[in-house]
């Protein structure tokens, strides 16, 4: 029996829809990722109008107006280029150090996106969207329409150091795409657990935080990997280390030393995916109406 | 009209439904947590069978059935459980215990923000609201002139939404709900912060849409309730106080104050008795009946007639040890027995898609005259799967003086 949002119509005969304490718990893992696609579909001129408000809202009343929001997804990346220049980081493998550094970080504020924003959507928007009868999935999507435009101006920088620096890309589509797929998986889908789990357990977004600040240097996104000594072992244990890893290569260099951990963490990533999804979809109505 | 096609009428079914609430947020995590832990590891809903001392039932027990073409009142005072019971009719939250059955569609007209966006414009928030309600925009903009010209808001639906008074506001959203014409409006106060030619229009399109449509309405104003529902539910500190004529109705809800208690005898009886429960994907075909010796279904026995419970169910997975309980109650809510398969030795057990049958048997001249309310239980361990009442069952009156709620086998001899 499906649920629903609260508030719905529907053009087909009379459906049945029943709300009980144990709603959406025997709903199977593609029912509730169907689900969740269906709501946002239905409420994507929301999730639209949502990000336009933010878009403007992040901006509203500032002398450069717009110019902020090309600015400041700039700024990290724009703090190592600077280091780079005055030579605080020693060359890379092959590469352009500021173009390691850049694509690196672009893709890193990318991934790490995704596990943050669904943690913080659902903790400033769960209160409203019990009267707002809007779909926490739906707040998680804008959030991330927001996310995407910070990607892709920290992209079109990492474009301007490929033309600046002539290093051009050697691109493997097929692994490329792949290891985008795994890293964008793994990351959605623990962000969605980390977000209902930070409703009971308050902790959970100060802890996340924590982890990824240090998985910023502990994943190759600054120094490579082979540069650490002992913790290098985590180019495969970890897997941020093997997506920002594999990703680079197989864009630049055309092959990646480890696609077996890459197809391990794909493995883990559909699980992760399957029972992400499920959870999130069970526990979306339980969390609505709390702060 | 038939009884099959009375059922078919059925819009909303709302079977004994209630919803907890803690005064402590700690509480809330607490459960909030056991419910997370359970959904990330595929495990069935925890069900809600003992409540702390901070928590309580902001609703409890709330049945009733609305057909096509009814309008049920809910009134009470402020914090009586009303915005809450109807929350959980739109699906907004979910019932802590009962079942809330909806057949076709509904909307909700609970929050006026609910469905708008503040920053866009009246237009655009048309355009919103109908999306929300499963319209898409072509569909919208065919009924777009029927929505400006009933709501009366001319050039203000350029303006952005936040610009508008909550009267507007309230024009827009009925605006587009009338042209939606769901199965089961559900209408909260919000017509009272419109002027007074306006709620006389919305009232007037509510009584058109009633061929179609049926309504729950949530009002302070007697006039609405009086001239516009068949029945009232009268809601005090979350139960339903008084369900009746709409004149009964109101006269109770004039006399209630906040010392009034909660509860009449009945909805004491409804307390005792606990929240009911159902898992239909782990025990299905559930049947449970009073039997005489015979095996007839009976509705009443003699005092010294032996009877029997007689329990059909077929469950959907193998449960090794199951027990089953039947938690018994005389009319004053007295707690009289519990009869349970935990005193024998030997555990019951089901096995996955096989029906299985059982029989209570009780024997004579043990309870005493009167009606007994009981429920039949049954659950595995800690996780109940099935709690629901039995039907009543009459106890007839014996010759000779009985005391008490029970009379245990016993014999006076005279030894001197």
């Amino acid at each position: 029996m499906p649920d629903d949002a609260s508030s719905k119509m529907q053009q087909d005969a009379p459906s049945k829809t029943l709300y009980l304490p144990d709603s959406r718990y025997s709903v199977g893992p593609f029912a509730a990722i169907t689900a969740i696609v269906r709501e946002i579909f239905q409420y994507r001129s929301h999730a639209l109008t949502l990000f336009s408000n933010d878009f403007k809202a992040s901006y509203r009343g500032t002398t450069f107006g717009v110019l902020w929001n090309f600015i400041l997804p700039l700024v990290p990346i724009s703090v190592y280029l600077l280091l780079v220049n005055i030579r605080v980081f020693p060359a890379y493998d092959g590469m352009e150090p500021a173009l390691f550094l850049g694509f690196n970080v672009m893709f890193w504020y990318f991934i790490t996106g995704l596990v943050l924003r669904p943690i913080d959507v659902v903790k400033s928007k769960a209160a409203s969207s019990m009267k707002t009868s809007l779909p926490l999935s739906v707040a998680i999507s804008s959030s991330f329409a927001q996310l995407c435009f910070d990607g892709l101006v920290r992209l079109g920088l990492v474009v301007a150091l490929v033309l600046v620096f002539r290093d051009w890309p050697n691109p493997n589509f097929l692994g490329l795409i792949f290891t985008l797929l795994v890293s964008l998986t793994f990351c959605l889908s623990a962000g969605l657990i980390f977000s209902i789990f930070n409703m009971a357990y308050s902790d959970t977004q100060r802890l996340v935080g924590i982890f990824l600040q240090y998985g910023l240097f502990l994943s190759g996104v600054i120094f490579p990997m082979s540069s650490m000594g002992r913790i290098s072992i985590l180019e495969v244990w970890n897997p941020f280390a093997v997506f920002v890893g594999a990703s680079r290569d197989y864009l630049f260099v055309g092959s990646y030393a480890h696609p077996e951990a890459l197809g391990v963490w794909g493995f883990v990533s559909l699980v992760m995916f399957i029972t992400g999804v499920r959870f999130f979809y069970t526990m979306e109505q339980r969390v609505r109406g709390l702060t | 009209m038939s009884v099959n096609s009375e059922t078919q009428d059925v819009v909303l079914s709302v079977q004994q439904v209630g919803k907890l609430y803690s005064r402590r947020p700690s509480d809330v995590r607490r459960r909030l947590s056991a419910a997370a832990w359970r959904a990330f590891l595929n495990l069935k809903a925890p069900a809600i069978t003992n409540k702390r001392d901070r928590e309580f039932w902001a609703v409890s027990n709330v049945s009733f059935e609305l057909r096509r073409g009814e309008a049920v009142g809910i009134i009470g005072l402020n914090g009586s459980g009303k915005t809450t019971t109807l929350r959980m009719l739109a699906g907004q939250i979910l019932p802590d215990a009962g079942r809330i059955e909806l057949t076709g569609t509904s909307a909700a007209m609970i929050d006026l923000t609910a469905g708008f966006q503040r920053s866009a414009s009246g237009y655009e928030n048309i355009f919103l609201r109908a999306a929300a309600l499963g319209l898409n925009r072509d569909q919208t903009r065919q009924h777009l002139d029927e929505i400006v010209e009933f709501c009366e808001l001319g050039s203000a639906l350029e303006a952005p939404l936040v610009s508008y008074s909550s009267g507007m506001q309230m024009r827009l959203a009925f605006s587009i709900m009338a042209i939606v014409s769901p199965d089961v409006l559900l209408i909260d106060e919000v017509l009272a912060v419109g002027d007074f030619r306006f709620r006389q229009k919305c009232l007037g399109k509510i009584r058109e849409m009633r061929a179609r449509s049926a309504f729950v309405l949530v009002s302070h104003s007697m006039g609405d309730i009086r001239n516009f529902c068949d029945r009232v539910l009268v809601m005090h500190k979350g139960n339903v106080y008084f369900q009746g004529e709409p004149d009964e109705a109101i006269r109770v809800y004039e006399e209630l104050d906040a010392d009034t208690p909660s509860q009449t005898p009945d909805q004491k009886l409804i307390a005792a008795m606990g929240p009911t429960f159902t898992n239909d994907s782990a025990l299905e075909l559930v049947e449970h009946e009073w039997v005489d010796e015979h095996m007839n279904v009976v509705e009443q026995v003699q005092f010294d007639q032996a009877f029997a419970l007689r329990v059909r169910l077929q469950s959907n997975i193998d449960l090794p040890s199951i027990t089953i309980g039947i938690p018994v109650w005389n009319m004053n809510a007295q707690y009289v027995t519990g009869l349970s398969t935990q005193i024998q030795s030997d555990a019951f057990s089901l096995k996955a898609g096989s029906p299985s049958e059982f029989l209570l048997k009780v024997e004579p001249g043990m309870i005493n005259p009167g009606t007994i309310k009981s429920m039949l239980t049954v659950l595995s361990g800690a996780e109940f799967f099935y709690r629901v009442p039995n039907p009543d069952l009459v106890i007839g009156p014996t010759g000779h003086p009985t005391w008490g709620a029970i009379t245990i086998p016993h014999n006076w001899i005279k030894l001197h």
